[in-house]
């Protein structure tokens, strides 16, 4: 739903898992979820993960791309 | 000169001739309604209409904005580029006031008309003001647009002490707010514990607890009789009905909304505290839909009319609304609705409808875990978890199947519940 496209920064390893780890700051150019945005499914992944750990999620399927932050309890980065 | 009616069968029209939707409201609902639209025909005129003064933005975000935690640019969600890419016209600044369902089409403030096949109306709500002496005094904020947002961010970075009123889902995102911006402040409520229709006071106090750590006192059975204010009508004081008296340069107001029904006075539309929709999102009217925050539908879980105010239900209803006003019947509502909170160490979620039910089961396990289920006629109709969601998943698939858990209340409650620890038939689920 988003018009904001071209946020994901390139990964070196685009097939790793994806992580999350803690965020302080926020940089204007990134695309930010609230938690109540995502899938049972990838909440449940990120609930799991944070604040630091590998995402349970399908990157095919899921809203989450690298570079995203989530607002949850923690802000989180998906790496 | 004779006139000649021609009669052309809609689903004629809807197949060689464009169709035109309107789409009252740019929020999540009528955004992804229009968005669907546009997918499901590619060739229909799409009209979008809002009031307010910028296309879609992420309002579950906007808290973070006024605590001084996010910038302004993530929480837009569409620019005006987003609805030309896609031709649909975006009338912004423009306030529907009337609707003439006999004569498709709405009028705006400015009298200009819309004609429409087939209406969406996703027209949300608006704070309810509380109606005490000065409330409208300089420096007393309601939250909703991100505009409020703004006014709330500038003016708390100033302020010295704060009151927030309301003790619910909005009421704790401006005390948190006040919180993040470490602006000591009271929390006023009615009663003895935050949101005392879904939590009981065990279960409220775990927030309390975490609101204390952040420099915001919970005052119980209070609430405000009147406001204070300078020689500039700028908010001082609030007074309690107790006569306490708590000083406060800022002011948040989080006691409700009203719906935004007004522009319905006229017509026929049925309505009461929002609009009366069926579960395919259509209204009394054939080519009128309502979406989001505004419905009262018909919920197939609950079996009754209910309202949701959650950021996924509005945007699944606006996508199925869509649907249905291309080919209705083709998709109906059927959503367990959540709603989390992130202000804290732990997590907060309550889904469905955490303050119906004429029976409930809740157990603590520890200083920030908790759990409470509420329950109508032996199934589960809501819930709120505190400190641990991972039993969501499941407690959601016992609400959507209407799972009969009678009788097996403790067993909900076990804190590593699985669903296989059901007995009889809640166990084939
Ligand atoms: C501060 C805040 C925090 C929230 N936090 C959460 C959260 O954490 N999780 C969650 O799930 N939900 C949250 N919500 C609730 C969630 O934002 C709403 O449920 C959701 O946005 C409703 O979407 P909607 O499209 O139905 O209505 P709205 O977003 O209210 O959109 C309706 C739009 O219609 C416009 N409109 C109304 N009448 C007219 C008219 N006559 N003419 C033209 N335009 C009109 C309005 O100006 C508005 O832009 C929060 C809400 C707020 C305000």
């Amino acid at each position: 739903m988003s018009s904001k496209d071209g946020q994901q920064p390139s990964s070196p390893d685009a097939t790793a898992p994806p992580t999350v780890a803690p965020v302080s700051d926020v940089p204007p150019s990134v695309r930010v979820h609230h938690f109540d945005e995502l899938s049972e499914r990838t909440q449940h992944a990120l609930a799991t993960a944070s604040p630091a750990g590998s995402l349970d999620i399908d990157p095919a399927t899921s809203r989450l791309s690298r570079g995203d932050v989530v607002v949850f309890t923690d802000y989180v980065r998906v790496k | 000169m004779r006139e000649i009616a021609i009669h052309i069968n809609p689903e004629y029209k809807r197949r060689v001739m464009s169709q035109s939707y309107v789409i009252v409201g740019d929020g999540i609902a009528g955004a992804s309604a229009a968005e669907t639209l546009r997918e499901e025909e590619p060739d229909a005129d799409i009209t979008i209409i809002t009031d307010e003064g910028e296309p879609l933005y992420n309002r579950i975000l906007i808290k973070e904005f006024a605590k001084g935690k996010l910038p302004e640019a993530p929480i837009s969600i569409h620019d005006e580029s987003w609805y030309d890419d896609r031709d649909v016209d975006l009338e912004l600044n423009t306030l529907v006031t009337d609707i003439d369902p006999e004569g498709h089409t709405v009028t705006a403030h400015d009298g200009t008309e819309y004609d429409y096949d087939k209406l969406l109306l996703a027209i949300g709500g608006t704070p309810t003001q509380l109606p005490v002496e000065n409330s409208d005094a300089e420096g007393i904020h309601h939250f909703w647009t991100f505009q409020d947002a703004r006014d709330i961010k500038e003016h708390i970075e100033g302020a010295d002490n704060s009151v927030v009123i309301g003790a619910g889902l909005l009421g704790i995102d401006l005390a948190a707010i006040t919180a993040a911006q470490e602006v000591e402040g009271k929390y006023l409520m009615r009663g003895k514990a935050w949101w005392r229709y879904a939590l009981s006071e065990e279960g409220a106090e775990i927030i309390h607890e975490a609101l204390r750590e952040r420099n915001v006192e919970p005052v119980f059975d209070s609430g405000v009789d009147y406001f204070e204010v300078d020689e500039n009508d700028r908010v001082t004081t609030a007074v309690d009905p107790n006569g306490d008296r708590y000083d406060a340069d800022f002011v948040g107001i989080a006691i409700g909304l009203n719906f935004n029904t007004e522009i319905l006075g006229g017509t026929d539309i049925e309505y009461d505290n929002g609009i009366y929709t069926d579960e395919f999102m259509r209204t009394n009217h054939d080519d009128i839909f309502a979406a989001g925050d505004i419905t009262e539908f018909h919920d197939l879980i609950l079996g009754d009319r209910a309202q949701n105010g959650a950021w996924g239900s509005a945007k699944e209803q606006g996508t199925i609304a869509a649907k249905n006003m291309v080919d209705y019947g083709s998709e109906e509502f059927r959503w367990v609705s959540s709603y989390s909170i992130t202000h804290f160490d732990f997590p907060f979620l309550s889904f469905g409808h955490p303050t119906l039910g004429d029976d409930h089961v809740e157990a603590k396990y520890s200083d920030t875990e908790w759990r409470r289920l509420a329950i109508k006629d032996g199934k589960i109709v809501g819930g709120v978890l505190i400190g641990d969601l991972s039993p969501q998943t499941k407690y959601k698939k016992l609400m959507r199947e209407q799972v009969d858990v009678s009788g097996q209340k403790e067993v909900l409650v076990k804190q590593d519940f699985q669903l296989d620890d059901l007995e009889g038939a809640a166990a084939e689920q």
